[in-house]
């Protein structure tokens, strides 16, 4: 009596697959940003900056920004501003209003990570 | 993590852990067996190990471009379809990098574990090179890389992490699916030579394992006082006292079942035992699959 091979190798799937959700998440997060999280500027922002928890990924990162009628303002292309964070320039003129910043960004293990805060415009 | 994320993750890990198992049981039967009344039953073995490893080996690459793919998808924006400018995002990131490496290792695997006539086609020599690239890259991938203890390190703590679980549970599966492999006449004393030999490296990289564990959970948990007072912290312990179940199935497999084999009535209680050691390994691991969901206060 012996195990086949096939047999041999369902236990290690088995674990396999186990080990495979068993790595915990380490999540990115966004821990300051310019224009800062709901709050109101009297100037329009000439750049987006946002500083996160863990080194950015500027290839897996995007910023956006939806303007007041929820029109996509034009941004330039993201870069990092630091180790830890990354800025766009705002390229689009803004209106007065409520504006919503959109990120999306991955740390070194590359889990990709959105977030979206809103400021409003107000000169 | 998405089901599809998930079942990448668990085809490659299960490659790569099928595939260092298998280099392990060939390297122990090589030594084991080196007897040439054992010649016969070596090749059937061989024959055997070259099949797990090289289905191991196999599994690995599709399951890499399905992660890719997983990758590339995480990148899509509102009102944007995949689409190839995705996957070459993906593979412009550090992820990609890393992603490549792996590509590269699983490829060296294949290879090395093309068959041949009971061995594979390249000899044996490149299967554990393979395996360790295979170890060395999946922990360049993965969490180890952002330990506060730095990239460097944890990437070494994760590595040996990953070839040591990978020779314990999947070497114990190649041996469970090897060692009785062989012409009938001394097959229980084959298979007690093999074992015993397993075992005794088991008794090094059981421990290793479940220490490169301690001190990576070590890093993710944080202050000791959020040991009690996280939910993280609390799965954590749950998971320790699963690790000294498995421990004492450990401890018995090698003082009581190990040594009775040899003879036909061994055998049976050694697979129970091996099997029990097998599913306590599994509940360890489902214990830390609890920890998936919990953020990490450690790192936070």
């Amino acid at each position: 009596m012996f195990v086949r091979p096939r047999r041999a190798l369902a236990p290690v799937l088995l674990v396999a697959l186990v080990t495979g959700l068993a790595a915990a998440r380490f999540h990115v997060t966004l821990l300051r940003a310019v224009p800062a999280v709901d709050t109101t500027v009297a100037t329009a922002p000439a750049t987006l900056s946002l500083w996160f928890n863990e080194r950015p990924d500027p290839a897996l990162s995007s910023l956006r920004l939806l303007g007041p009628d929820s029109v996509l303002v034009t941004l330039g292309a993201v870069a990092r501003a630091d180790s830890m964070g990354l800025t766009a320039a705002v390229r689009g003129p803004l209106a007065p209003g409520a504006y919503t910043v959109l990120w999306r960004t991955a740390g070194p293990d590359g889990h990709v990570m959105r977030g979206r805060y809103a400021f409003r415009y107000q000169p | 993590m998405s089901a599809l994320e998930t079942t990448a993750r668990a085809v490659a890990y299960a490659g790569a852990f099928a595939a260092i198992g298998a280099a392990a049981a060939r390297a122990l039967a090589h030594q084991a067996w080196r007897d040439a009344a054992h010649h016969d039953a070596r090749v059937a073995l061989q024959r055997a190990v070259v099949r797990i490893g090289a289905a191991g080996a196999w599994m690995v690459p599709p399951a890499l471009l399905v992660l890719l793919r997983v990758q590339a998808a995480q990148l899509v924006d509102d009102g944007e379809r995949l689409g190839r400018a995705h996957v070459e995002l993906a593979l412009a990131s550090d992820w990609g990098t890393t992603w490549k490496w792996q590509l590269a290792a699983a490829l060296l695997a294949v290879v090395a574990w093309l068959p041949g006539r009971a061995r594979p086609l390249a000899g044996w020599r490149l299967t554990p090179l393979a395996g360790l690239a295979l170890a060395a890259t999946f922990a360049l991938a993965g969490h180890p890389r952002v330990l506060p203890i730095g990239p460097m390190p944890g990437v070494l703590l994760g590595a040996v992490h990953l070839y040591a679980a990978a020779l314990w549970i999947g070497g114990l599966a190649a041996v469970l699916g090897t060692a009785w492999r062989g012409p009938a006449e001394g097959r229980e004393l084959r298979a007690s030579l093999l074992v015993r030999r397993y075992s005794a490296i088991a008794t090094v990289v059981a421990p290793l394992t479940l220490l490169t564990g301690a001190a990576i959970a070590w890093q993710t948990v944080g202050p000791l006082r959020t040991i009690t007072a996280t939910p993280y912290g609390q799965a954590l312990l749950w998971k320790l006292g699963l690790v000294l179940v498995a421990a004492l199935f450990g401890a018995y497999h090698r003082q009581v079942s190990v040594p009775r084999l040899g003879s036909p009535a061994g055998e049976l209680p050694f697979r129970r035992t091996a099997a029990a050691e097998l599913v306590a390994a599994l509940l360890v691991l489902a214990a830390t699959a609890a920890l998936v969901a919990l953020p990490a206060p450690g790192l936070d």
